[in-house]
Order: C-alpha cells, then structure tokens, then sequence
C-alpha cells in the first residue's frame, strides 16, 4: 500500500531546483532499456506495451520521459536533505520529466542491477515536485495521484510496484524519485 | 461532481462495449472539430491552449483522440431511455467516447456548433457513467479530481455542463465511457 510520509517544501525549494534543470538536456530519454536486454522483466513489459500499441518517442511516438541526475543535472544536496527526510540511505534517484502529451506506460524499474537490488531492504519513494496541475497524473499500484500538493512524498507498497504516469496538461509535469536502504 | 449511484444492474455495460468493439466511431475528436472549427463557440481558447502546450493530434504524431459513438447509429438507443430514466432527465444529446491505450483527450470542455440551443434548454444536466470494467491507466479528471479505478456503472453528475476536463489512457485496453446532458425532469 502506498503512504504519505510527509511534505518537503519547508526543507526543499523545489521550484528553484525544477528552474535549474528545466533548460538543461536531460541524462536520457526513457526507456532506457529495450526488449533484447538481457534484463530482469524487460521482455514481459515491452510485450504488453507493444501488444497496446504504445510507441516510444524514439520511434516518433509518445512514450518517453527526460531523465535528470544529481551532480549533473541537480545539486546533490537535494538528495542528502530528501534521504533524512525520509530516514533511508540512498542507493538511486532521479527527477523524471513528462511532456505534455507523453507518457510512461504501466511498468516497473527494471534495470541491470537487480541481482544485488532484490538482496536488500529497499524502500522506494516518489517526491511531487510541480506545482498542482491538471493533467497531472501518477498511478502507482491501485493509487492515483493528482493535483498533489507540492513536496508530497509518498512511500510505495515496494521498489518494484508498477506505475505510470501521463501528462494531458498544459505544463511539463516532473517527479523526484527515490530508493534506499532502509536503516 | 456529485455522485449518483451504479447503473450496473440497469444495463450491461460489458454487451453495450462489445457491440462497439470493431465499429468505426460516427466522430473523431479534435479532428472533426479541427476541420470544421467555424461556428464552435469555445473552440479556438481550447485550441490556443492545446497550441501553446505543443499538443498534437494522433493524425499529426500525437496523442489527442478519442472517439464518439452514438446511440441510434452505433449502439441501441434503449440504452439512453435506461439511463433518462435512471438520472430523471430527458436526453438532449448523449453519447460513448473511447480513448486508445496511448491516448487522451486533452484539457477542453465540450464545445459544439449548438451552444446556442444549449444555452436555452432550462435546467440543463450533465453526467458521465464509468462503463469499463475498472483498470490501470483509465483517468478522467476534472480541475481538482481524478477518477480512477471506478466502478462500472458509476454515474457522477458535473456542476457544470462546460466543466474543463481530460481523459487519458496509459492503459493496456480501451477506454469507454457514457456521457450525457438534457434537462432534468
């Protein structure tokens, strides 16, 4: 089940950190993995994806998202301040950045690390960094977020939940993201 | 938006979708809209926003689609008298829209060319029924609220016939939904 831990806009000034990144070109476009990966879930979700007729934004498609990161993209500070928050040693996080009009189908994090991943005591978070928008959406599991306060953290049920989120607005619609090692 | 009640014993949502599964729409939106955008009050401020936001169409390598299917023409019009019947109100125009997985109708409100006729039928009603059976990635959203995961056969009344909203589908099968405005009775 997904949980509201708390609000970081007393501790985090994101709209500056939303203004340093928002020109910048991002790590890389999502999905970074494709289906011949030899990577833990991969196949299973590009199979559904394509079965739905999705079509990725390389392919001139609308699913895709821009990928920020701290010290390239944002100071790392953001990252030390968001893990005391939320009482977790970091192992990974980005800022993720929908378009208006794309989208990040239903899907899990897979990545090429899950073999050591899967041995620890995870938790995974999701920081709602823009101001309430319309057309705003994340689904994580059977919850909807929308029009959420900015600074919102919400733990999920777990680091490997299927999600999604979609941005039918008028704004870029961006999201912090976070796991760590439980302490 | 207030909530009604569940139609789901009144009608068989499940039959209603199958008979259109396969149809093509009798409309596209925005297409039809954007072909013909001339006397649709409301339309150009909605266009302006899609504009300035970069938004496409599906016919221009974007996401903005959907369908509407009509009772009559694509689907039986018994439907309709249920659902009257039901929400106690007479129909003036009524209607399914379905949403492709990677799809969505962006922030509008339902412009048409008969806003005018609109405009004088008295106590004008407007509802939407969730005629899907609940999955992930069917949102519809007004200003301040999503719907998600409802269930089939609820019915929400709007408190505004020309209440902004959206509707997308980052899900893996399509997305139906009945919608409906008259006057009540």
């Amino acid at each position: 089940m997904t949980k509201f831990v708390g609000n970081t806009n007393t501790i985090i000034d994101w709209d500056h950190v939303i203004n340093v990144i928002k020109d910048l070109s991002p790590g890389y476009v999502g999905p970074r993995h494709s289906k011949d990966d030899d990577i833990v879930g991969i196949r299973e979700m590009s199979m559904l994806w394509d079965k739905a007729g999705f079509k990725l934004l390389k392919d001139g498609g609308t699913a895709g998202w821009d990928m920020f990161f701290p010290d390239t993209h944002f100071d790392r500070n953001i990252v030390t301040l968001f893990a005391k928050f939320v009482n977790v040693e970091p192992i990974d996080c980005w800022i993720s950045r929908i378009h208006p009009g794309n989208m990040t189908p239903w899907h899990w994090d897979c990545n090429d690390k899950e073999d050591e991943y899967s041995k620890l005591k995870t938790s995974r978070f999701t920081c709602h960094i823009s101001k309430p928008q319309v057309g705003h959406i994340t689904m994580v599991e059977d919850k909807c977020f929308y029009f959420q306060e900015q600074g919102n953290v919400w733990e999920w049920p777990a680091r490997t939940s299927w999600h999604g989120g979609i941005n039918c607005g008028l704004e870029p619609k961006y999201l912090f993201n976070f796991f760590g090692i439980v302490k | 938006m207030k909530y009604i009640g569940n139609t789901g014993d009144l009608i068989d949502w499940n039959s209603v979708i199958s008979t259109l599964e396969g149809q093509p729409p009798a409309h596209t939106g925005p297409d039809n809209s954007l072909e013909h955008p001339e006397g649709i009050v409301g339309f150009q401020e909605i266009r302006d926003k899609w504009d300035a936001a970069g938004i496409k169409t599906v016919k221009e390598g974007g996401t903005n689609n959907w369908e509407m299917y009509l009772p009559g023409l694509n689907f039986d019009k018994s439907v309709v008298d249920n659902f009257c019947n039901y929400v106690n109100a007479d129909v003036t125009f009524a209607w399914i829209s379905n949403i492709h997985p990677g799809c969505m109708s962006h922030w509008h409100w339902d412009t048409s060319g008969k806003e005018d006729m609109y405009d004088l039928v008295p106590n004008m009603v407007r509802y939407c029924c969730f005629i899907n059976r609940p999955e992930f990635g069917h949102v519809f959203m007004t200003e301040e609220t999503a719907f998600s995961y409802s269930p089939q056969g609820d019915v929400w009344q709007w408190p505004d016939r020309k209440l902004w909203h959206g509707g997308v589908n980052f899900g893996l099968s399509e997305k139906y939904m009945f919608h409906f405005i008259g006057p009540s009775r």
